[in-house]
């Protein structure tokens, strides 16, 4: 009996980094099952073979999560699979990094869709059956960045949209047992972080107290807290989870 | 002369409240006032120019026009109002699109009209509103997202525009201040004296704890 035994969990961007994390980490903390929402399948269905070789309790389902249409369509195939979806990690997101002046068009409205309005999207899906049976788990993936950093007018953008509505979620559906909190973490050591060159990487880890990024487990181990009963009364929180680097 | 003598204020959003309080006081003060509205307006003290500003082609059009009739901009106030006074369950995707559009969208789109030009001229004041709503309010879902997302977009804009002079700053008015007392405020931002409000969130209210 693990502390998420009996819940169906979806999580979004699950196909590789943080969202694969979670996953790893729901399935030892003994959920159900979980669906490893993506848009790239291929790479979801690996990451759920390998993680559930029995292929029992992880399931990768194919998203664009932008799009309202196809999001409604997946959440249908989970919902009709699961039976109920218990709590909804929303993790997947995309940077566009350059200054306003010099950032086209299309790179601000594509960050504002996927790292913002894909988490109304899916948490309409899931927010009716979770009312009905009085209980669910909404965690959201900010990123410290929602304080704001040099060419990342849209990400900082969305990324504080996710902290107010997560807020809004907190405010909203409290009195039918259902909590939402948005997760901020500053650097985590997925493939896009030791991709970096070791010398620029230790500059940069020089402004964080132990000097590394967080590894992918300390974040799943803070979303698995929001997703459990353990966390009952926290609501509408950000949770920095920088080592002491942000303080807000 | 005062230090806003023939400065050019676009503020957008249309004709709010505060609005028109800011209007009157910026040309008071000897501005040139435009103001964006989304359909044909008059203010006095002001000239209006016809933008939806959820809409990019628009929103370039009308910045070509205001330089080419008035001159480069040098104060730009943020004020989209968007909304629709419903759950996140109850909004639709079309509703939740355009307040992202006229909210958040307008921030970014009309922001890179003017920032070329500020950087050039090495000067300029962006303000953004926010609104308590941000932390978290019950029956306005989209509209209370889009303020939280127009912390976020203050604070890049002020690390790239701090180099530039340019002073960037939000502010967070809550329900129980005046027009008159948010005005202002915006004033004070968008003065000389405001600088060292670079890159916050300045709460406009009298009562209310927020974190
Ligand atoms: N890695 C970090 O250091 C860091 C720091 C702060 C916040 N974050 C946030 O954590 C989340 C995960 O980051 P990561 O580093 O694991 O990213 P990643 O790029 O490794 O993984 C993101 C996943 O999302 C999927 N995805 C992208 N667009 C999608 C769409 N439209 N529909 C469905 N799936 C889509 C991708 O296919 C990918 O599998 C993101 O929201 C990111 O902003 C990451």
């Amino acid at each position: 009996m693990g502390k998420l035994s009996g819940k169906f969990a979806v999580v979004t961007g699950a196909a590789q980094g943080i969202g694969a994390g979670v996953v790893k980490r729901f399935l030892e903390d003994g959920v159900d099952a979980v669906a490893l929402v993506d848009l790239n399948l291929e790479a979801a269905e690996a990451t759920a073979k390998e993680l559930d070789p029995t292929g029992t309790r992880a399931f990768a389902f194919k998203c664009n999560v932008a799009n309202p249409q196809d999001v409604e369509r997946c959440f249908a195939e989970i919902i009709a699979k699961f039976g109920r979806v218990d709590i909804l990690v929303n993790n997947a997101g995309i940077i566009r990094d350059r200054t306003i002046i010099k950032m086209p068009v299309e790179d601000w409205e594509l960050v504002l869709k996927i790292d913002l309005s894909a988490l109304f999207y899916c948490c309409k899906q899931v927010l009716p059956g979770m009312i009905e049976r009085q209980y669910g788990k909404i965690v959201n993936m900010s990123s410290m960045g929602f304080m704001g950093s040099h060419g990342q007018s849209n990400y900082a953008a969305a990324k504080h949209g996710v902290v107010a509505l997560s807020r809004v979620l907190a405010k909203e559906y409290a009195k039918y047992n259902i909590t939402a909190n948005a997760v901020c973490p500053a650097a985590v050591a997925t493939d896009m972080i030791t991709a970096v060159e070791p010398e620029l990487l230790k500059k940069k880890m020089a402004a964080f107290p132990r000097c590394r990024p967080a590894e992918v487990a300390e974040l799943a181990a803070v979303v698995s807290f929001l997703a459990s009963d353990d966390s009952s009364f926290v609501n509408g929180e950000r949770m920095i989870v920088t080592d002491g680097r942000m303080c807000l | 002369m005062g230090e806003f003598t023939n400065k050019l204020v676009v503020i957008t959003g249309g004709i709010q409240p505060n609005t028109e309080a800011m209007a009157e006081k910026y040309a008071a003060a000897g501005a040139k006032v435009v103001v964006l509205t989304e359909t044909e307006a008059q203010l006095p003290g002001a000239v209006c120019y016809t933008c939806d500003i959820g809409v990019y082609e628009d929103v370039e059009k009308a910045f070509a026009a205001i330089k080419a009739d008035i001159g480069p901009v040098d104060i730009l106030i943020h004020n989209p109002a968007a909304a629709c006074g419903k759950t996140l369950l109850e909004t639709s995707y079309e509703e939740w699109d355009r307040i992202i559009a006229v909210n958040a969208h307008s921030l970014f789109y009309c922001t890179k009209q003017v920032a070329l030009d500020m950087k050039e001229r090495q000067t300029g004041k962006i303000i953004v509103f926010s609104d308590v709503a941000a932390n978290g309010v019950v029956g306005n879902a989209a509209y209370a997202t889009t303020k939280g997302a127009a912390l976020g977009f203050t604070y890049s804009a002020a690390r790239e525009t701090e180099k530039y002079t340019i002073t960037t700053s939000a502010v967070t008015p809550n329900s129980d201040a005046t027009a008159e007392e948010v005005a202002d405020t915006v004033l004070l931002l968008t003065s000389e004296a405001g600088r060292p409000f670079h890159s916050q969130a300045v709460k406009v209210f009298h009562s209310k704890l927020t974190v």
